[in-house]
């Protein structure tokens, strides 16, 4: 078990404050000499798997945008030879850049991305083909943010060492669309932010991941004080309620932020990492059971005060009755749109949900999925994201470090739940949060950010793996990551 | 902590699982349901897409078609019935409203006029199946129904003809009528209003909709009393000769009640003596004679008590009162052998008593469609040859059409002026109605040529005054008719014998009747006769008949036909 922070309880306000500010200030001690990685040689089994996947994967997207198009027009897509290089040869770049920089990371991951992102392709090229040209352009955009990612977090301790600085990061991002002029408001909710004029993103997508990476770097260094009862009250023992001060700060301002935006989906999710997190590093129930009485309750208030979250919950029970309000006529014609798809679905480019359901290609993705390509399809997507899910996790249960066992813990909670809400809120499980689907939903900065995402969980693999060397050694070097350190 | 990371899979996975469930829910177990729903735009597009066939007359008239709109997001089509028929036929060809849906032949042909999936000629045609429409012909004619509008004169009334060998209905007319393009209408408001005016009483208490021609009963009267002479002809033989005495009134059994013959004439004699003048004493007496029961079984062999087969909805059944209404009802029985009390009969009834006994005792089913094409012109069924009830022997039938000769000639119809080349046969009914019997409903039912029928109809007039018979009132309605109808068919065709009712062969063998090539060739697949029969030549491609020989029964000649 590797401990980076300090053992010492102080963590106070002005010390999230002070390190942010000392940070910057602090001249580096020497100029860092940029050297690149070396390229491992020798076998990569992994990667071999992950390339034959991503192949596949890529096979199966063409196939499907070409059957979309001979459903919709009765003809081979004129641009079949231009779209299949597009498709692999961006799967090619990520490939490439996880043989240099993450040789033995998980084989899995990056194709189920590739596939979800091709998927998600078809779908939005299907209704609206303008938006799935720069969703192309996002996607090359995400392979390079991949491709940066793991290329500037070599370590995945280097990100727990500038923890406030992420966080101060995380709230600029967070606060960033409420900057009058800059910040813009889109279906009521304000979390875009506007670069420029044809340029819009939204951060929130970005601080996810942030607070995510301060999240599990902060559980990590206080989980003894979160975990063991030091404070006494009367003649009981309880637990130091001080450390929890910080967090508690951090996450009400992130709800506070996200309130004022009005972003609902995303409160819920923050908020499921949060109170996630802090049971698997503390191994305290109570601290689940209170976060889930505190949602209940902040739920059950902000039904009453809030008039978006009342009406969304109205519109979940019963949309029918409410067709007047915002939102209602999406749920029902997305029910709609699964139950035309039956089984086997309509087939590519022959249903009308397009026609029918509002948000086609972002929100309402999934219902689209399950209209032409049926329950089949559907399906598939869920056993995709739970694969990516079941994948993440075991990064985790193999990761060397606290910090990093957390860190990929948050990151594929923060995929998989946000994936089960969309999911959840268009079947009407859940009342409907205007999250993306991830990797399939249209949109940049999602796109953008999960390839981040999945890049920090490959890292996080790439550490955790047992090399070639060690399998054939059997001895487990006790290392982050030899090649790295490796002079 | 690796266990609670493995919890937190757990958790993860149950969330997945009801994602699936839901997902299994909504595809599968209510799959269906969601995809058939109203509300679900994909059926409502396939509404607004409201392509229909045409619905077409005997001589090629259109009776209705749909007009494409052109106007964005509203219906792609409004049906249009054009105003010359419109009203004339709005009986029979019925409507087809936004609110109201559908009605007559649009409700009977509906799965056919509206756009279905048309059967693959092609691989390319079954990986991609077309939707078509189909256009409906009917039988009926066009100038035959306006005789039939213009002899009523806008009386209250109704008029159903139709062909004796074939069941098919010549013209099917009734007062009060509606007008289908209000409630075709894409105006809300305007099919309200056509729907208030489709039901609005007229001051007889009738309504357009429950049309007089197949949804209205009233007392036969005495046109019933062919049903009561071939019963004694089926089940009382020995009383076909027996004679009843002379006298003005018959005392009922088990009452007090006198039972008078109208004007209180005195008349009696055997069945031939009574039929034409139409004796309703001697017929008490000769119903008491056959019997409640006997009585019974004949009505429901000429149709009553149950719906006539005709393809059009709303259609009533006649009503004669059961075996076990008429046990203890001696009078009952004496009243129902003249058509009076319980028995309710339809126009329609009336025309396949008349039919029956035209048809050598069989009533053939009686339809309206002629054939359905698609809409590339070719024959996708027609309607065939198709016995609906044996009503009476063939003998017994021969017997009764000489009888009501005589009524024509010598009976309660000779003063109506009916040409003697025509030969009609005719049976007046007189039936009381109202309240205080102050009103009388005029019937008449009558088939012609006799020798060689070709149609037979039923004319009723309900509510006349009380001093009005059936023979002044529906006989020159009648006449126009039956001049109309013979004048419209033609020549004779060729003499053969009426067809012998054979029981339903096995399915498929009678209902549909395909040809190769429109209108070429149609092959009759009645019990085979030994005869082939051509139609006199015409301009149209002469349709042959070619029946498989056999010795035991005749054939029918194919109608002739109607282009």
């Amino acid at each position: 078990m590797v401990s980076t922070g300090r053992l010492l309880p102080a963590a106070t306000l002005s010390e999230v404050v002070q390190t942010a500010l000392r940070a910057p200030l602090r001249p580096p001690a020497q100029p860092p000499r940029l050297r690149l990685p070396p390229w491992q040689r020798g076998p990569k089994p992994r990667r071999r798997t992950e390339l034959g996947l991503l192949l596949f994967g890529s096979a199966i997207t063409v196939a499907l945008y070409t059957i979309a198009e001979l459903g919709q027009k009765s003809r081979i897509p004129p641009h079949i030879f231009p779209f299949l290089g597009v498709v692999v040869g961006l799967a090619l770049v990520a490939h490439i850049t996880n043989r240099w920089l993450a040789p033995n990371a998980n084989a899995v991951i990056l194709p189920i991305a590739v596939l979800l992102n091709g998927i998600g392709y078809v779908v939005i090229a299907r209704w609206h083909p303008s938006l799935a040209k720069s969703q192309v352009g996002w996607a090359a955009v995400g392979v390079v943010a991949f491709f940066l990612t793991l290329f500037v977090v070599r370590r995945s301790r280097d990100l727990d060492r500038y923890r406030y600085l992420l966080l101060l990061a995380a709230g600029a991002l967070m606060l960033a669309p409420l900057i009058p002029g800059f910040g813009e408001n889109i279906n009521g909710a304000r979390l875009w932010v506007h670069v420029g004029t044809s340029f819009s993103f939204q951060p929130i997508e970005f601080a996810k991941i942030l607070l995510c990476i301060f999240f599990a770097s902060y559980f990590a260094d206080k989980k003894e004080l979160l975990s063991i009862p030091t404070a006494r009250i009367g003649n009981r023992l309880v637990t130091d309620p001080r450390p929890l001060v910080p967090i508690l700060l951090a996450w009400g301002l992130a709800m506070a932020i996200i309130g004022v935006e009005n972003d609902i989906g995303f409160a819920f999710l923050i908020f499921t990492l949060f109170i996630f997190l802090l049971y698997i590093s503390t191994g305290r129930l109570g601290y689940l059971v209170l976060g889930l009485v505190l949602f209940i309750g902040g739920a059950l208030i902000a039904a009453h005060l809030f008039f978006q979250v009342h009406q969304r919950v109205t519109i979940w029970l019963d949309p029918e009755n409410h067709q007047s309000l915002l939102g209602a006529g999406q749920l029902i014609q997305g029910w709609y749109s699964f139950g035309s798809g039956g089984v086997g679905g309509t087939g590519l480019g022959l249903g009308v949900s397009g026609q029918y359901v509002p948000n086609i290609t972002s929100d309402m993705i999934f219902a689209g999925i399950g209209e032409e390509m049926g329950l089949i399809g559907s399906s598939a997507v869920v056993i995709a994201f739970l694969l990516l899910v079941g994948s993440g996790l075991r990064i985790a249960q193999t990761a060397r470090s606290d910090f990093s066992k957390l860190l990929a813990t948050g990151l594929t909670i923060l995929i998989g739940f946000q994936a089960f809400f969309i999911m959840a809120g268009v079947l009407r499980l859940l009342p409907l949060t205007g999250i993306t689907l991830p990797f399939v939903a249209y949109g940049g900065s999602s796109l953008v950010a999960n390839y981040v995402l999945i890049a920090l969980l490959l890292r996080v693999s790439n550490e955790g793996a047992s090399t070639p060397a060690e399998e054939a050694t059997g001895v487990s070097l006790p290392s982050d990551n030899p090649y790295v350190l490796a002079p | 902590m690796g266990r609670r990371i493995r919890w937190l899979g757990i958790v993860l996975i149950l969330c997945f699982a009801l994602v699936l469930i839901q997902l299994t829910n909504l595809q599968f177990r209510q799959a269906h349901q969601l995809a058939s729903a109203s509300a679900n735009p994909r059926n409502q597009a396939k509404i607004l897409d409201n392509a229909r066939g045409d619905i077409v007359a005997a001589d090629g008239s259109i009776l209705a078609y749909s007009q494409a709109l052109n106007i964005p997001g509203s219906y792609k089509y409004q049906r249009v019935y054009p105003t010359a028929t419109a009203r004339l036929f709005s009986d029979l060809v019925g409507y087809d409203s936004i609110k109201y849906g559908t009605w007559g032949i649009e409700y009977q042909y509906n799965d056919q006029l509206i756009a279905h999936a048309q059967p693959a000629r092609s691989l390319s045609q079954f990986l991609n199946p077309t939707t078509a429409t189909d256009d409906v012909t009917l039988t009926v004619q066009p100038k035959l129904q306006l005789a039939a509008q213009q002899a009523l004169a806008g009386r209250d009334g109704a008029i159903v003809a139709l062909n004796p060998n074939t069941g098919a209905v010549l013209a099917m007319y009734a007062n009060p009528t509606y007008d289908p393009n209000l409630l075709a209408s894409t105006s809300p408001t305007a099919q309200d209003q056509g729907r208030f005016f489709a039901v609005a009483k007229d001051s007889q208490g009738y309504d357009a909709l429950a049309s007089l021609a197949y949804a209205q009963r009233w007392a036969p009267g005495s046109t019933f009393k062919v049903i009561t002479t071939s019963a004694a002809y089926d089940y009382a033989p020995l009383l076909v000769n027996k004679s009843y005495p002379v006298r003005v009134a018959t005392p009922l059994p088990d009452s007090n009640l006198l039972l008078h013959n109208d004007g209180n004439t005195p008349c009696g004699g055997t069945i031939a003596q009574m039929l034409p003048p139409s004796c309703d004493p001697g017929y008490a007496d000769l119903g008491l004679d056959i019997g409640g029961t006997n009585l019974y079984k004949q009505a429901t062999q000429f149709g009553y008590d149950s719906v006539p087969p005709l393809d059009i909805p709303g259609v009533v059944a006649s009503n004669f009162p059961t075996p076990a209404e008429l046990k203890d009802n001696l009078p009952g029985v004496a009243y129902s052998a003249i058509g009076q009390e319980d028995v309710a009969a339809t126009a329609l009834q009336g025309a396949l008593e008349a039919s029956a006994i035209a048809n050598g005792g069989v009533i053939m089913t009686p339809h309206l469609m002629a054939q359905i094409r698609d809409s590339q012109g070719n024959l996708v069924t027609n309607f065939g040859l198709k016995p609906w009830m044996r009503a009476t022997t063939q003998a017994t039938a021969a017997a009764i059409t000489p009888l009501m000769e005589e009524v024509v000639t010598s009976g309660t119809a000779g003063q109506v002026g009916f040409l003697p080349e025509d030969q009609v046969a005719a049976k007046t009914g007189t039936a009381q109605a109202g309240q205080q019997n102050q009103l009388v409903t005029a019937w008449m039912i009558a088939f012609a040529p006799a020798s060689q029928p070709r149609v037979a109809i039923a004319v009723v007039l309900p509510d006349q005054a009380f001093d009005v018979t059936g023979a002044k009132a529906a006989g020159p309605v009648m006449k126009a008719m039956i001049e109309a109808a013979l004048a419209l068919t033609g020549p004779l065709p060729p003499v053969s014998p009426a067809p012998h009712y054979t029981p339903p062969p096995p399915a498929g063998a009678t209902t549909t009747t395909t040809a190769k090539a429109p209108g070429a060739t149609t092959t009759s697949t009645a019990a085979g006769a030994g005869t082939t029969t051509t139609t006199p030549p015409t301009t149209a491609p002469a349709a042959t008949t070619t029946s498989p020989p056999s010795t035991t029964a005749p054939t029918t000649a194919p109608p002739p036909p109607t282009t």
